[in-house]
């Protein structure tokens, strides 16, 4: 036993320990970052960088130079540059350790004139909610590689399955007719069509769907025109979406009424108002077309028509991850209960989706990144945005924020809070927390919601004094080397 | 032989010369001081008009000069006599299969904008790539779009519809903005000669007069109005006076060309060093010229950091001549206390080839003094976390030229035959050890460049380290060293191996350096992102990788024998 602990001894006092190690850590980073390259960096994350194997390279790393030091002991003068710049890297790894295991690292967003106090994490969950049982546990995001090969997987205390996982999903939305209007499975059982809009000014013939299901999906607007879907009982939808009736615009809704069919009401800007019933044909050589008789020359067609429609959106793997621009896509899975295996639900980052057991109890199931709630909230007063003069490169972006303890205060009351200014490199420190200026989101004519990045680091200072110590102590190592006058050694070659 | 083609292609040449010959030329004699110091707004700061020319003609030519033209004059030429120029093959079309496909001359590499446009095929592909970008801008937010793999001809093919674009902006007068804004507001956009056309201002009717009296070929009157146009944009411009010296500093910048200077003083000097050894007379003169070059390479370098407000660190070119300068730095120090001529000649060739490769590549290596993207700006950490990364580049770039000079020697060795070796192989020992003395600038400066450059980010982001590609490439070169200087410690990396490893273990640099902005192409430093030389780059690596391979193999042979 004691022979094979010096063994184990000796080999971590070694040097060629040492060069195994950082040669061994230099090639799985040239690895990981191809890795980002080729993939992307949530990819070369879980391979490398969040990798068990990984820690236990800069484990391993850490004992070596740890025992190496030990080894050294009694110490002496001429040790005190290796023993610094070994110390140095030793706190380091310790506070990068402390960071990864007890700090915290997320974003807040806030648009102009709100309160938020939900920073948003790295890492995903799943939420369960049931009466009053709210329950979450971790779900991290995996690599196409990994998800390929997913084995659906039952979480029991939550009585769900989850069947598929996407890593970069993006939304395909559909809608498909219910077998009966009242399905308790889903309720918002309404109507929807697709239509196309021929002979836009603006080009291409766009192509969308109505659906009186919600405010969201019953209105669209194009240019001057509004399109909008509503049964006969629905015609306050009009106020709910928010629509003043005396804007100038042309309109055209498409009513169904309580036999089920489908009329529609054209009004043009001036308010003229034609009227008629819409029967779909079965033959594709003749398309259904609406004209509404506006002054431009618009037809619309009416491709699908269904009366009791549910929205069900599937996601499948992004094809273009370019196309999606500034962020990465975000991943989906799919879920079902354990009591009820047909009722397969679709869930992408953010979701919730509710589902009825068989005793009408809802239980909801969301799908969110992880939050960590603040002591107090942030509140942002403005966002400023500067560009380079001549252009519309931006220079600098700034928050005015304030530090909100109750969130019952109202509008004037948190006016007259202290103003902190977040800039670029110009950070908050607020009771433990830092918060940067990260980023914001593009908007016109000016950005209005700002992205703060907060922070809790217990390893800084460990992190800091590593730092010193290592360059101090290298520094120290070579001039000491530097001053020994030694002529160079001729070996025999 | 097809009689047709060489008819052709005669009568092509023909065309050239007619083109040469009718061309516009220069004005004799013009006095040019006051148009080259004219304030203009352009690419978000305030330049002369000296480096605007240029900067434009660089976007029209791919060059920052014209034949024997002055930048400036010639600007100004281009809008005076718009149809001359039309006429005048200056735009480059470099890819043979985009001059087939345009139904161009292949045989030739420039045309002129005329040519162009009459081209049905060529106005064709500009509508298409004019509308592709209209749609790209819908969705670019101001981070650069990663948009996968690029065809060169469709890369060839938008540069070209961009120079003839630009050119017709420039001869419509939309490019020079000459009007400062009447709020007084730095931040507004000054009004260009085309908007003049419609709303004069005193400024666009003095530049008018200066294009007439051009156009006049009247030298004095040219001379009254550019002076005159010069006045009247200052007096309206905020904050002129802060801004006089700078723009002054600018055209002497650009008049002097420091680095090129510097760039022919040290290749001269090189040169002389390799005798410097056994006569005098070079000696001195290697000293004087690099003593010289050295001083153009720092007034430059100084010039650059007085006109951008920054110390030059932000892109590809800059760097290049901050390493460079290292270089020298480390090998002046070095050779202060060992004397070894080696020192200076490597360090003056590599000095010297790097700032040619600065100097011969415009479009890779934009040598334009732009505006900071807003995470670099205002702070002090930028500016030391970048300076001693590639301060430690330079130690490491010397580090690799006196190991490849080190590995030289075993082939000296290996063909010694009878001779005695002792002579070499104490030189072996002299070289590695300034190989080392060069590594350990090398290593700490790295590490505490990385270490600096994770306070940087933790200052900004809050987050020290992030396993961003440039930081994770700046920590595996340091790790390459480490393990070679660990290896060499542990008795594992010889006195062969260790200038075989040192010169391996330097294109991880490269990489850190080149790489990972213009090969890997993501993260954070997305700011210096840019594209090409990718073959000199592997050229160097390929050439540098078959002399190890062949240095390895003389050295086996060696051994084996002995």
């Amino acid at each position: 036993m004691v022979k094979i602990l010096e063994r184990i001894w000796k080999v971590l006092i070694s040097l060629k320990l040492a060069v195994v190690n950082i040669a061994s850590l230099a090639i799985c980073l040239m690895v990981a970052t191809i890795i980002e390259s080729k993939i992307d960096s949530k990819t070369a994350q879980y391979w490398v960088y969040q990798a068990r194997w990984f820690y236990a390279i800069l484990t391993l790393l850490g004992l070596n130079i740890l025992a190496v030091a030990i080894s050294r002991y009694p110490w002496k003068r001429k040790h005190t540059p290796f023993l610094m710049a070994h110390a140095g890297i030793l706190m380091i790894l310790i506070g990068a350790w402390l960071t990864y295991s007890k700090g915290l690292d997320g974003s807040l967003r806030i648009s102009e004139n709100e309160v938020n106090s939900a920073v948003e994490l790295d890492r995903h969950v799943l939420v369960y909610t049931r009466k009053d049982d709210n329950k979450s546990i971790p779900f991290d995001w995996m690599p196409e590689s990994v998800a390929q090969n997913f084995k659906p997987y039952d979480i029991k205390e939550f009585g769900i399955r989850v069947e598929k996982f996407v890593s970069d999903a993006e939304p395909k939305i559909n809608f498909l007719p219910t077998a009966t209007p009242a399905d308790p499975a889903h309720a918002k059982s309404s109507a929807a069509i697709l239509i196309r809009i021929l002979g836009s000014p603006m080009g291409g013939a766009p192509e969308f769907w109505l659906w009186s299901g919600d405010a969201g999906w019953s209105t669209q607007k194009l240019g001057p025109a509004r399109f909008l879907i509503r049964s006969d009982h629905q015609k306050d939808l009009v106020k709910e979406a928010g629509i003043s009736s005396d804007s100038p615009e042309a309109r055209l809704d498409f009513v169904v009424n309580k036999a089920g069919e489908l009329h529609f009401e054209a009004t043009s800007i001036r308010g003229e108002i034609k009227t008629g019933k819409i029967t779909l044909s079965d033959k594709a050589s003749e398309p259904t077309i609406v004209n509404p008789e506006w002054k431009m020359p618009i037809k619309i067609q009416v491709k699908k028509f269904i009366p009791n429609a549910v929205n069900s959106t599937e996601y499948e793997t992004v094809k273009v991850k370019a196309a999606m621009g500034n962020g990465l896509p975000n991943p989906a899975m799919q879920v079902s209960l354990l009591s009820n295996p047909s009722s397969k639900l679709w869930l992408g980052l953010g979701d919730r989706a509710e589902f009825t057991e068989a005793d009408g109890t809802t239980v909801s199931i969301g799908y969110m990144p992880k939050r960590v709630i603040l002591p107090y909230a942030v509140r942002l007063k403005q966002f400023e945005l500067k560009h380079n003069p001549g252009t519309m490169d931006p220079a600098a972006y700034s928050s005015f924020v304030q530090i909100v303890d109750q969130l019952q205060k109202n509008e004037t009351e948190m006016n007259t809070l202290p103003v902190h200014h977040i800039t670029m490199n110009e950070p908050l420190a607020e009771r433990g927390y830092t918060f940067y200026q990260a980023s914001y989101i593009p908007d016109f004519p000016r950005p209005t919601t700002t992205i703060l990045s907060v922070n809790y680091d217990p390893g800084r200072a460990l992190k800091y004094w590593g730092s010193l110590l290592l360059v101090s102590g290298a520094i120290l190592l070579y001039l000491i080397k530097a001053v020994q006058k030694k002529k160079p050694t001729v070996e025999n070659l | 032989m097809n009689f047709k083609l060489i008819l052709c292609a005669f009568m092509s040449q023909l065309a050239v010369a007619s083109a040469q010959t009718t061309g516009p030329e220069p004005i004799k004699g013009l006095f040019l001081h006051d148009l080259r110091l004219i304030p203009v707004q352009s690419g978000g700061r305030i330049k002369p008009f000296d480096e605007f020319a240029r900067e434009t003609i660089l976007s029209l030519t791919d060059s920052r000069s014209f034949e024997n033209f002055d930048p400036s004059e010639m600007i100004v030429s281009m809008m005076v006599k718009p149809q001359q120029w039309s006429d005048v093959p200056f735009i480059k079309i470099s890819n043979e299969e985009v001059r087939k496909q345009l139904l161009l001359d292949p045989m030739r590499k420039y045309y002129s904008p005329a040519e162009l446009m009459k081209s049905n095929a060529f106005l064709q592909y500009a509508e298409g790539i004019t509308n592709q970008n209209a749609a790209a801008q819908v969705t670019n937010t101001g981070v650069s779009v990663a948009t996968g793999a690029k065809d060169p001809r469709t890369e060839e093919l938008k540069r070209v519809v961009d120079h003839v674009s630009r050119y017709h902006g420039l001869i419509e007068g939309k490019m020079w903005a000459v009007s400062p804004p009447a709020d007084k507001n730095p931040e507004s956009n000054w009004g260009t000669v085309a908007e003049g056309m419609t709303v004069p201002t005193e400024q666009s009717s003095a530049v008018y007069s200066l294009l007439k009296s051009y156009l006049d070929q009247d030298s004095e009157k040219f001379k009254e109005s550019a002076a005159h146009t010069r006045r009247s944009i200052e007096a309206a411009m905020p904050g002129y006076e802060a801004q006089e010296p700078k723009l002054k500093a600018e055209v002497l910048y650009n008049r002097l060309r420091p680095f090129l200077q510097a760039m022919i003083f040290y290749l001269f000097a090189g040169i002389l060093w390799l005798f410097a050894n056994a006569h005098a007379f070079p000696r001195i003169m290697a000293k004087f010229l690099t003593f010289s070059a050295f001083v153009m390479h720092a007034l430059g370098f100084g010039l650059r950091c007085y006109v951008a407000g920054r110390p030059p660190v932000t892109n590809m070119y800059e760097s290049i001549i901050w390493v460079s300068l290292g270089v020298m730095v480390f090998a002046l120090i070095l050779f202060s206390r060992f004397k070894q001529t080696v020192l200076m000649t490597t360090a003056t060739f590599l000095s010297g080839l790097a700032l040619f490769a600065a100097d011969s590549a415009p479009m890779v290596m934009d040598p334009t003094i732009r505006p900071l993207v807003p995470v670099l700006r205002s702070n002090y950490w930028l500016t030391i976390h970048v300076l001693t990364i590639t301060l430690s580049y330079g130690a490491f770039m010397l580090a690799m030229g006196i190991a490849n000079v080190g590995l030289f020697q075993f082939f000296r060795l290996a063909h010694a035959g009878s001779k005695p070796k002792t002579p070499i192989t104490q030189r072996v020992a002299l070289l590695n050890q300034l190989t080392y003395r060069a590594l350990m600038f090398g290593t700490v400066l790295l590490a505490a460049g990385t270490i600096l450059g994770g306070i940087w980010a933790d200052y900004s982001w809050g987050r020290f380290w992030g396993w961003d590609p440039k930081e994770v490439w700046a920590l595996i070169a340091l790790l390459s060293y480490m393990a070679v200087l660990h290896g060499r410690y542990a008795g594992w990396v010889g006195t062969f191996a260790f200038p075989l490893w040192t010169v391996i273990c330097f294109s991880t640099v490269m990489m850190a350096w080149y790489g990972v902005n213009f090969i890997l192409g993501v993260g954070l430093h997305s700011y210096g992102f840019s594209s090409g030389g990718q073959w000199s780059v592997f050229g160097f690596l390929i050439l540098q990788g078959a002399y190890c391979l062949w240095i390895s193999y003389e050295h086996r042979n060696y051994k084996k024998l002995a």
